[in-house]
């Protein structure tokens, strides 16, 4: 139901969310403090701020392009006796271990979070972040003003982020 | 960060909840997109919070696509909970942001100049929305070659393809833009008082609260649209009621259809429309199924520097399918040099498609 919903533009932005899901999925490999701290170094080194017209998507991107940047180095590093191309591909394509393990108890944490939250909180999320409806549309359903929208789901994301622990 | 405290911490982790979610918001004003720039350069520490927010939400959505939520029990449980539950679970930090209610006032003191950057743009978002409702028109343009959007004070926003101009006018019954020249996206946002009216050549479109594409063509205007209803009128709009009401008599059009006006056509044609096509510029592509050449190549030529010809009737009928960079006419004069029997030649400062007539088979690239 929700893909009528959407705006054109979070439809493009989901359209564009590939490179974003990959740097969402390979960050727990990457430090964050240090990944934040490359990215800062980059903003900063901007002339003119102005002229960006989305700095959230130039954020994600930055810190996109700095994650592929780490994980070639870290191949190059860990392959050198690997020869094959196609085993190459294989192994980057197989989900790291570890970080398997971490999605899933970060997961488990979320879906227990998510629970405690109040059913007007809980309802907000799904409609925001699974269904991409805008805080108009959640705010008619919810019958609230959109600023009770914001509201509501900051107070969502501070909970589940307290609730994160180490996994924040 | 060990020698940062705790409160710190989460004081700006709150700031970064709050950013994210504002950027979300279809107020954004580009003032608050350079307020965001400016505190996410003050600190790294708040981009690494940023990103965080950023993936949490990322895992949110994925926990939440995978419990199957029914929405409708969703909304039954939460419209039966009591209006002043507001908060989640008592902690420490909510009792301290519940004494101070703007989101500037909740910064410290070492926030001070990014706070009265942020004072001084609202303040100027206000001039600007006045200046606005008094019914100052305000031009928006692009070049050859380049695409801009921009946020209107009301929350709406209007994307540019390249070559394009719109003049913005709002006042206190409604907010009506001119198409001068090109093509331009809309996005409207509902308003109950005024509405939103679009002139485009001899064509006038209302709108509601929807997206819609307008392109002014030399004989024609094309209307699509995206999202919601619009109504069209071949000709003048009857005046502005102080409600946002569509007359009955309009011809509307709705999600996924396109009207063509003006131009040798007697009345307009409701079809319904590749909307994928239609707004496929803003993504910067160039979408065709099954189009003649002709026509591929009038949309290259909007974009890039160099006109390209085609010299064959039946070339210019040939059907193309693809979907090409519109920045990116090597790549698309490449694809056009490997059909059969087809070569391409740069010559005078225009690039020129022709095709054998000795029927020779095989790619010929000509450069001057």
């Amino acid at each position: 139901m929700s893909e009528s919903k959407k705006t054109l533009l979070e439809r493009l932005f989901a359209e564009h969310r590939g490179g974003l899901q990959v740097f969402f999925q390979r960050r727990v490999k990457v430090d964050a403090q240090d990944l934040a701290q490359e990215v800062y170094v980059r903003i900063l080194r901007l002339n003119d701020t102005q002229a960006i017209r989305n700095p959230e998507l130039y954020l994600y991107t930055v810190a996109n392009n700095l994650v592929k940047e780490h994980s070639v180095v870290e191949r190059r590093l860990n392959t050198d006796d690997v020869d094959d191309f196609a085993i190459q591909e294989q192994l980057a394509e197989l989900p790291h271990f570890e970080s398997d393990i971490d999605t899933g108890e970060r997961k488990k944490r979320l879906r227990l979070a998510l629970a405690e939250l109040s059913p007007k909180c809980r309802a907000a999320v799904v409609m925001q972040y699974r269904d991409g409806m805008s805080y108009d549309e959640i705010g008619q359903r919810l019958a609230i003003s959109s600023n009770m929208v914001k509201k509501y789901l900051t107070q969502a994301l501070e909970h589940c982020r307290r609730r994160m622990g180490r996994f924040k | 960060m060990s020698s940062l405290n705790q409160s710190s911490r989460s004081i700006v982790a709150q700031q970064a909840t709050e950013w994210f979610v504002e950027n979300r918001s279809n107020a954004a004003t580009k003032e608050s997109r350079v307020a965001f720039m400016e505190w996410l350069r003050s600190s790294p520490l708040h981009v690494e919070e940023y990103l965080k927010v950023a993936g949490l939400a990322h895992d949110l959505r994925a926990v939440t696509e995978d419990s199957q939520f029914n929405l409708d029990q969703l909304l039954a449980a939460a419209l039966a909970q009591p209006v002043d539950n507001v908060s989640v679970l008592p902690t420490r930090t909510n009792i301290f942001q519940n004494k101070i209610t703007t989101r500037f006032g909740r910064r410290p003191l070492w926030f001070g100049a990014a706070a009265s950057i942020a004072l001084l743009l609202t303040t100027t978002v206000w001039l600007v929305r006045d200046g606005e409702r008094f019914g100052l028109p305000q031009d928006f343009e692009t070049g050859h070659g380049e695409q801009r959007s921009w946020r209107l004070p009301d929350g709406s926003a209007v994307n540019l393809n390249s070559d394009s101009e719109v003049t913005v006018r709002y006042d206190a019954q409604e907010r009506v833009v001119n198409v001068k020249r090109g093509q331009a996206l809309f996005q409207v946002a509902h308003e109950e008082r005024r509405r939103f009216r679009v002139i485009a050549g001899d064509a006038q479109v209302i709108a509601v609260g929807t997206q819609f594409d307008v392109f002014l063509q030399e004989d024609a205007t094309v209307v699509t649209v995206v999202d919601g209803k619009v109504a069209v009128f071949d000709g003048v709009a009857p005046p502005a009621t102080t409600l946002a009401v569509i007359p009955a008599d309009a011809l509307r059009i709705g999600a996924g259809e396109q009207v063509r006006l003006g131009g040798d056509l007697k009345s307009p044609e409701v079809l319904m429309a590749n909307v994928r096509e239609t707004v496929a510029w803003v993504q910067r592509q160039i979408v065709f199924e099954q189009r003649p050449l002709h026509e591929v190549t009038e949309e290259f030529n909007r974009y890039g520097p160099i006109p390209i010809e085609i010299n064959s009737d039946e070339l210019r009928s040939l059907p193309i399918t693809g979907v090409f960079n519109a920045y990116d006419t090597e790549s698309f004069l490449a694809f056009l040099g490997r059909l059969e029997g087809v070569s391409v030649s740069s010559t005078n400062g225009k690039i020129e498609v022709t095709r054998h007539v000795d029927g020779q088979v095989g790619v010929q690239i000509r450069s001057e």
